[in-house]
C-alpha cells in the first residue's frame, strides 16, 4: 500500500505549506512541526506518486464533505438546498466540463488548473466553515467541528501537492480563475447560519467531486504506462 | 385533484418517482411508481430541467430502461448539475404531477454488477498448499480505464458445503452494485504442513525404532558384554602370565612352587580328609619287618573278608612299626612318619583305649600338654609321646604280641567267645579311622583329629560324662609311658576299672591288663565307642 504512504507525505507537505501561510491555531502548528522535517521526502515523488495522492486527498475531501453534510442533514433535512439554489454557489461561474467525454478532451495542464482554480477559491471558505462550526447551533457540532478542520487542512495539504505538480508537469502555469468569496460571515442568526453553513457545504461537495474526478482522470492519464492503477 | 370522466374513469394517482442511478458517470436513468393507477391507457411523461435554466425537457429515451423509466443518455447526462425532474401520468380523464426530484448524477453513481466471476484451485510450484484464486471482470460499462470512475471491489465467502462467492463494487462515491451471482467451488482435501510433518516425524521415529531394535537384536553378545562386563578371573598372586606363554613348563612348575611355599599359616584352608586306611603299608610293613606277622596277616588276610580286619590289622602293623622305628631311633622322623603319626597314634588310641571318639583325645592331650608342654594346643595329639607312648606299649607288650596279635585276629576274625556285638561295630570303626588334618606346624608336624559331627562330639562327650564305659588316658607319666584310665564312673566293668586303677600305680601292668584275651574281650564294648555302638 504505497498509496498510504503518499498519501501522508503530500499531507506532509501540505502542513508545512500550512506553516507559511497560516498559522491560525496551536493544534495546526503542532502538526506542522511534527511534518516539517518530512517535507523534504517528498521531492524525490513521481509524477504518478504525486497525483496517486493528490487523488486521495480529493478522495478524502469528498468524503468528509459528504459525511458533513450528512450530519447536517440528519437533524434538519429541509434546510439546505431548498432556499438556496446550487447554483448560487461562488465556483459556479467557472465554466468546467460537465461530462465525461468533455472532461477527457481538456488538457492535463488545463485540467489541473481548474482544480487549482476550484481549491484556491475554496480557501477562504474553508477557513470560514471552519471558524463557524465552532459555535454552530447544532446538535453534531463536535463532529461537524472536527470535520470541517480536517477538511481545511486536507484542503490545504492538496494545495500544496498541487503547487508541486505544476512544478512536476513542467507546464507553463496556467492563468488561475479568480473566483473571490464576499462573505466574511454566515449570518447573525442562528438559521441563517445554519442555512448558510449548509449551503456552502453543499457547494464544496460539489466542488470536491469535480476536484477528485478530475485528479483521477489526470493520475490516470499520467498512468498510461501502468494500466493497473486505473 | 382528481377528475372524473363520464366513463367513471378517475384521473391519475401520483406518480412517485423512485430512484434516480447512473451506473458509469456517463449516463443515468430514473424510475418512477405509476401510483394508483386502474387506467391502462395512462401515459406518463417525465420532465426535466437543469438548474439555472428554466428549459423543461422531456425524458429523451422511455424505453431502453424499461417500462416506468427513462433513460438518459451521455449527451444529456451533465455531472454537477442539478436535474429537476418531475412525472407526469396523464390518462384520458386527466393528468397528475409527481413531486419534483432533484437528483446530481454525481450521487446516484451505482455501477453495474461485476462480471465473470471465477473462482480456481491454483497449485503452483511456489505454494506448498493448494490456494483459490477468485477473478471478476469489471462491469462492462464502467469506464475505470480513463479514470472517469473507480470502482472498489468486495468479495464475500459463504461456507456451507462448497464455498460460494460472490462479488460487488461500488465507485469511490457511490453507491454498491448488487452482488454477483454466487459462483461454487469444492474446496479439495490436501494434507495441511503441520499434519504431513507429524506423519513423517512419526514415519521417522518408527524407522530408527525399528533399526534400534533390530540392531541390539543382532549384538546382543556385545550389549550384554557392554551392559554387565564379566568378573575378572581371580589373578594368581606372583603368578607370570609371560612365562607361561614362553618358558617352559618346569620354570613355570617352580615359580608357583616357590612363591606359594610354605604357607604361612594353614587354620583357615586347609581342611583336608586323610584316609588312614592304609591297608598296603601295613601289609608292607608286615611282609618286610616280621614274618610272623606275616604269616599271621597272610593268614587274616586270607580269611578275614571283613572290614573289621582293617583294626586288627593295623593294630598289629603300627606296633610292629613302632617297635622298628623306635629302635632306630625315636627322635628321626622322615616325612612318613610325619604323615603317619596320625595313624599311628590313632591305632594307638585304638589299642590303648578302644577308640572311642576324639573327646578322649581331648582328655588325653590335655593330660599330654600338663604332662610335657611341647604342644601349644590340646587339639594337637603329640606326635612324639604317642609315639613314644605306643612304643611303651610296644615294649610293654612286646613278650604278649603273639597273644595280641592272635587276640586282635581273633577279634577281627572270628569271635569265637560270641563277640558278636563287636562285630557289627568293626565297619563303623573302620569308617572312624578318618582323621581331620587339623595343624601343621612348622615342624612338619601333622596334627590330626578323628572326623566326627560336631554334635556328635558334644553327644559323646555328654555321653562321656554320663558314666558310660569309656577308658581314657589318665596321664603321661614320661615320656615313654602313656596312662590309660578306664572311666572310673563306668560301673559295668568294676573289674576292669579296679584293674586299671590298681595299674596305675604300677604302670607296667595296666596296659597288659587292658590288653588282655579277657579284657579285650570283656571290654569288647569298650574297645569301641559305645555310643556309636548302640546307636
Amino acid at each position: 500500500m504505497t498509496g498510504c504512504g503518499r498519501c501522508s507525505k503530500l499531507s506532509l507537505a501540505a502542513s508545512a505549506f500550512l506553516l507559511v501561510r497560516s498559522v491560525r491555531d496551536p493544534e495546526t502548528v503542532r502538526l506542522t512541526l511534527r511534518q516539517t522535517d518530512s517535507l523534504f521526502k517528498a521531492a524525490g515523488l513521481s509524477l504518478n506518486d504525486l497525483l496517486d495522492r493528490a487523488s486521495q486527498l480529493s478522495d478524502k475531501l469528498h468524503s468528509l464533505s459528504t459525511s458533513l453534510t450528512n450530519d447536517l442533514d440528519s437533524q434538519f433535512p429541509s434546510v439546505g438546498g431548498k432556499l438556496m439554489k446550487p447554483s448560487m454557489c461562488h465556483t459556479s461561474s467557472l465554466q468546467i466540463p460537465n461530462d465525461k467525454d468533455q472532461a477527457l478532451s481538456v488538457p492535463e495542464n488545463e485540467l489541473l488548473s481548474l482544480v487549482r482554480s476550484l481549491l484556491m477559491a475554496w480557501s477562504d471558505p474553508l477557513a470560514l466553515l471552519s471558524s463557524e462550526a465552532t459555535n454552530l447551533p447544532h446538535p453534531e457540532r463536535s463532529s461537524i467541528n472536527s470535520k470541517t478542520r480536517e477538511l481545511q487542512d486536507h484542503s490545504n495539504s492538496l494545495g500544496v501537492g498541487l503547487e508541486r505538480l505544476v512544478r512536476k508537469m513542467g507546464s507553463s502555469p496556467e492563468s488561475l480563475s479568480s473566483l473571490p468569496f464576499n462573505s466574511n460571515d454566515l449570518g447573525q442568526d442562528n438559521v441563517s447560519r445554519l442555512v448558510n453553513f449548509h449551503f456552502l457545504l453543499s457547494c464544496f461537495r460539489r466542488d470536491s467531486h469535480k476536484i477528485d474526478s478530475f485528479l483521477k482522470v489526470l493520475r490516470c492519464r499520467a498512468a498510461k504506462m501502468l494500466p493497473e492503477m486505473c | 385533484m382528481h377528475v372524473f370522466s363520464s366513463e367513471g374513469l378517475q384521473a391519475p394517482g401520483q406518480p412517485r418517482i423512485v430512484i434516480c442511478r447512473s451506473p458509469e458517470k456517463e449516463t443515468f436513468t430514473c424510475w418512477w411508481d405509476p401510483g394508483d393507477n386502474t387506467d391502462p391507457n395512462t401515459t406518463y411523461a417525465l420532465y426535466y430541467s437543469l438548474e439555472g435554466s428554466d428549459k423543461v425537457n422531456e425524458c429523451p429515451d422511455y424505453k431502453t430502461a424499461g417500462p416506468n423509466s427513462c433513460f438518459f443518455n451521455k449527451s444529456d447526462t451533465s455531472l454537477w448539475v442539478n436535474y429537476n425532474i418531475t412525472v407526469m401520468a396523464t390518462n384520458s380523464v386527466g393528468s397528475s404531477m409527481s413531486e419534483p426530484f432533484e437528483v446530481d448524477v454525481a450521487r446516484i453513481v451505482q455501477p453495474n454488477t461485476p462480471e465473470g466471476v471465477k473462482v480456481e484451485v491454483m497449485d503452483d510450484g511456489e505454494m506448498k498448499t493448494p490456494f483459490l484464486r477468485v477473478t471478476w471482470e469489471k462491469p462492462r460499462s464502467a469506464d475505470t480505464r480513463s479514470g472517469w470512475i473507480t470502482l472498489i471491489y468486495q468479495i464475500r465467502v459463504k461456507q456451507i458445503k462448497a464455498d460460494s462467492w460472490e462479488v460487488r463494487c461500488k465507485p469511490d462515491h457511490g453507491f454498491w452494485s448488487e452482488w454477483t451471482r454466487p459462483v461454487y467451488i469444492q474446496m479439495p482435501e490436501f494434507l495441511d504442513d503441520e499434519r504431513t510433518v507429524w506423519i513423517l516425524v512419526a514415519v521417522f521415529s518408527a524407522f530408527t525404532l525399528f533399526i534400534l531394535t533390530w540392531t541390539v537384536n543382532l549384538k546382543r553378545n556385545s550389549v550384554k558384554h557392554c551392559l554387565l562386563p564379566p568378573v575378572p578371573g581371580p589373578k594368581i598372586k606372583g603368578f607370570d602370565q609371560q612365562l607361561l606363554k614362553s618358558g617352559n613348563s618346569e620354570e613355570v612348575f617352580n615359580a608357583l612352587v616357590i612363591h606359594g611355599f610354605p604357607p604361612t599359616s594353614y587354620e583357615e584352608l586347609l581342611v583336608d580328609y586323610l584316609e588312614v586306611f592304609d591297608d598296603d603299608e601295613m601289609h608292607k610293613v608286615l611282609d618286610s619287618n616280621d614274618p610272623h606277622v606275616a604269616s599271621v596277616k597272610s593268614s587274616s588276610m586270607s580269611s578275614d573278608s571283613d572290614s573289621g580286619r582293617g583294626s586288627c590289622d593295623s593294630r598289629t602293623l603300627l606296633i610292629d612299626k613302632s617297635v622298628e622305628r623306635r629302635s632306630e631311633g625315636g627322635a628321626k622322623q622322615s616325612t612318613w612318619v610325619s604323615i603317619e603319626p596320625g595313624s599311628l597314634m590313632w591305632t594307638n588310641m585304638f589299642l590303648s583305649s578302644q577308640l572311642h571318639s576324639e573327646h578322649h583325645y581331648y582328655q588325653q592331650d590335655l593330660h599330654l600338654q600338663q604332662s610335657h608342654e611341647t604342644k601349644s594346643t590340646y587339639h594337637n595329639v603329640p606326635e612324639i609321646s604317642c609315639i613314644s607312648s605306643s612304643g611303651h606299649i610296644t615294649r610293654n607288650v612286646e613278650n604278649q604280641l603273639d597273644k595280641f596279635l592272635i587276640k586282635s585276629q581273633v577279634c577281627g576274625i572270628s569271635d569265637p567267645d560270641g563277640m558278636n556285638a563287636a562285630m557289627p561295630q568293626s565297619p563303623e570303626l573302620q569308617s572312624m579311622e578318618y582323621v581331620e588334618v587339623q595343624t601343621v606346624d612348622q615342624e612338619n608336624i601333622l596334627h590330626v583329629q578323628p572326623l566326627s559331627d560336631p554334635e556328635e562330639q558334644s553327644q559323646q562327650l555328654s555321653n562321656f560324662s554320663s558314666g558310660e564305659n569309656y577308658s581314657k588316658v589318665r596321664d603321661v607319666i614320661s615320656d615313654n609311658v602313656l596312662l590309660l584310665q578306664r572311666d572310673p564312673s563306668s560301673p559295668p566293668q568294676p573289674s576292669g576299672e579296679s584293674q586299671c586303677q590298681g595299674q596305675l600305680e604300677s604302670h607296667k601292668r595296666c596296659k597288659p591288663d587292658t590288653s588282655s584275651p579277657s579284657s579285650v574281650l570283656q571290654l569288647g564294648n569298650g574297645y569301641v565307642d559305645s555310643t556309636m555302638m548302640t546307636s
